[in-house]
């Protein structure tokens, strides 16, 4: 307990000495007198040393502070403003009137219609939705948006997302992909749609899987996994049922950074993996390979440079065929 | 480079510059022309509605007023810009960010803000903060640092008002106690009080104990003073 407050102490000690410090006006007495402070107590040293760096820490993130910072003085003086329009009588009317201008525009232009979103092969893209999520689009994907206050629904028609929620319990966050319908209610996870299975991994909070019912609203639906983080979801149309497993984030979520990871990855699963970015597919021209384990790295915005890694690291060799299909072939001299 | 097989030419890095980030011309656009218009006329009513009180506050801030106009035209180019490949959700949102953006690049180059911080040091945490693609850290250093900056973002977000202005013009804008006393309208020793509370309340949430720091964030040049 003594030493809880010693401590304690120390800290008020060097906080008023760091912002003394920090003033801008120092004098040299003043900093004389600092370093006298610091060095006559290894615990004050230690104290005033971790502030500091803690300040220069900081540093590191001023701009997105100031940033910030700016915006909240520019919504302050509009705040302002429109106090100030309010008090000016007859310039109030007819700013009342604009605003049920307004109003009524804006009433108008939300009449529901899903905004659609698509990317085509190589591209990805981030969008931010009206609620505050965030949704980041992988190649070859297309969304159908349905956010406003009432509703947050998303439908996957193809390809890949990933979704950071925003958290909203009266506003459950709805992901359709096919037969699929994935809830949650403030996470962040991502749905990808395959020919005849989907997979949800989720990277933080809880996310329910279930399968999506076409007509009825009462019936609730049957939940046919709940994923906590670092869980994926594997769900296959066929039998209506979904298998739950462990996954790597680091590997799933790689393409959000244009990357895509692989480890111990049969090299048909890679290509099958990499065709989704290019619009040039790879092919394995000899069956031999198909089972040739991948592990790596690739930045999948330039697919020369994945073409020369699987080359130069697995011993193949690329050969472009006049349609267009690179076929992949073990080198002979081996 | 294919030399086995020399006939094949790829076009690299095509697909480069195809993330969010980027809104040169020549991007793919992804609006449907309908929403796009509606984009744009929302786009323009938040400018019109806003142009007066963005040139006074960029003006206030630069100083000059001329500056101030040029910053403003940048800011709107670059919203048309956005406008043409993003649903913008919330013009006004945009609008103030941008402005606020644009304002600290020119204040930047001026150096008259963030004059701590280093480049090469800076754009590494830069990029992980705005989740740009960076070659360097693996993405769990990458997630890691992200989390970290977060942390240290959100750290000064949830000061109380007064202390968190003062330490973000101190800190960042180079400002001395008797500026932001002239500032805030408060005497020199009220915003060494409001520096102390800060620093206080960031030790709080960022520094496990007096003995160990919690942040692996690059370190520069120690002992900062304004």
């Amino acid at each position: 307990m003594m030493a809880m407050n010693g401590h304690q102490d120390k800290d008020t000690h060097s906080t008023r000495w760091v912002a003394r410090m920090l003033s801008g006006t120092m004098t040299v007495e003043e900093t004389a007198a600092y370093d006298r402070w610091r060095d006559e107590d290894e615990a004050n040293a230690s104290s005033a040393d971790s502030l500091w760096d803690m300040v220069d820490s900081l540093d590191a993130v001023g701009e997105q502070a100031l940033e910030e910072e700016m915006v909240r003085d520019l919504e302050a003086a509009t705040d302002a403003h429109k106090r100030r329009r309010r008090f000016m009588g007859i310039s109030a009317i007819a700013a009342g009137f604009a605003a049920v201008a307004v109003i009524g525009a804006t009433l108008w232009m939300q009449v529901p219609k899903p905004a659609q979103y698509e990317t085509q092969k190589g591209q990805r893209t981030t969008v931010y939705l009206a609620d505050g999520s965030v949704m980041q689009l992988n190649t070859d994907t297309k969304v159908s948006v349905m956010v406003n206050d009432s509703r947050r629904e998303i439908t996957l028609e193809r390809g890949e997302a990933f979704f950071s929620v925003k958290h909203d319990e009266k506003h459950p966050f709805l992901v359709y992909a096919g037969d699929t319908k994935v809830q949650d209610l403030g996470t962040k996870f991502s749905v990808r749609m395959g020919a005849s299975s989907n997979l949800i991994s989720v990277l933080s909070g809880l996310v329910s899987v279930s399968q999506r019912q076409e007509n009825n609203n009462n019936t609730r639906p049957q939940e046919l996994a709940l994923l906590r983080p670092g869980e994926q979801a594997v769900y296959t149309a066929a039998t209506h049922s979904a298998t739950v497993a462990t996954f790597d984030p680091d590997r799933a979520f790689a393409w959000r950074k244009g990357k895509a990871r692989y480890k111990q990855t049969p090299l048909a699963d890679v290509v099958e993996d990499l065709n989704r970015y290019f619009k040039a597919p790879l092919e394995i021209a000899d069956s031999d390979l198909r089972t040739l384990p991948v592990t790596g790295t690739f930045s999948v915005n330039d697919q020369g440079a994945v073409v020369d890694a699987l080359e130069s690291a697995f011993s193949l060799m690329a050969v472009r065929r006049s349609d267009g299909v690179i076929l992949l072939y073990a080198q002979q001299n081996r | 480079m294919f030399r086995q097989a020399p006939h094949i030419r790829l076009i690299a890095g095509k697909a480069d510059g195809l993330t969010h980030e980027s809104h040169e011309d020549g991007d793919v656009s992804l609006l449907p022309e309908p929403e796009y218009r509606a984009n744009v006329r929302q786009v323009e009513k938040a400018i019109k509605s806003h142009h007066s009180l963005l040139l006074n506050w960029l003006a206030k801030r630069l100083g000059n007023s001329s500056d101030a106009a040029d910053v403003a035209q940048d800011v709107y180019i670059r919203i048309y810009r956005y406008a043409r490949t993003e649903w913008v959700e919330n013009p006004q949102a945009l609008l103030f960010k941008t402005a606020a953006n644009l304002a600290i690049n020119e204040l930047k180059r001026q150096s008259r803000v963030l004059q701590r911080q280093v480049t090469t040091a800076d754009d590494a945490v830069a990029d992980v903060v705005s989740e740009i693609v960076a070659d360097g850290p693996t993405p769990e250093e990458a997630m890691r640092q992200k989390q970290d900056a977060h942390a240290l973002v959100d750290a000064i977000r949830q000061l109380p008002e007064k202390p968190r202005a003062a330490f973000i013009k101190n800190r960042f804008e180079g400002k001395t106690y008797g500026d932001i006393a002239v500032e805030m309208s408060v005497s020199e020793s009220t915003v060494e009080k409001y520096m102390m509370d800060a620093l206080r309340r960031l030790r709080g949430r960022l520094v496990r104990t007096s003995a160990s720091t919690v942040l692996p964030m690059p370190r520069r040049g120690r002992r900062g003073k304004g």
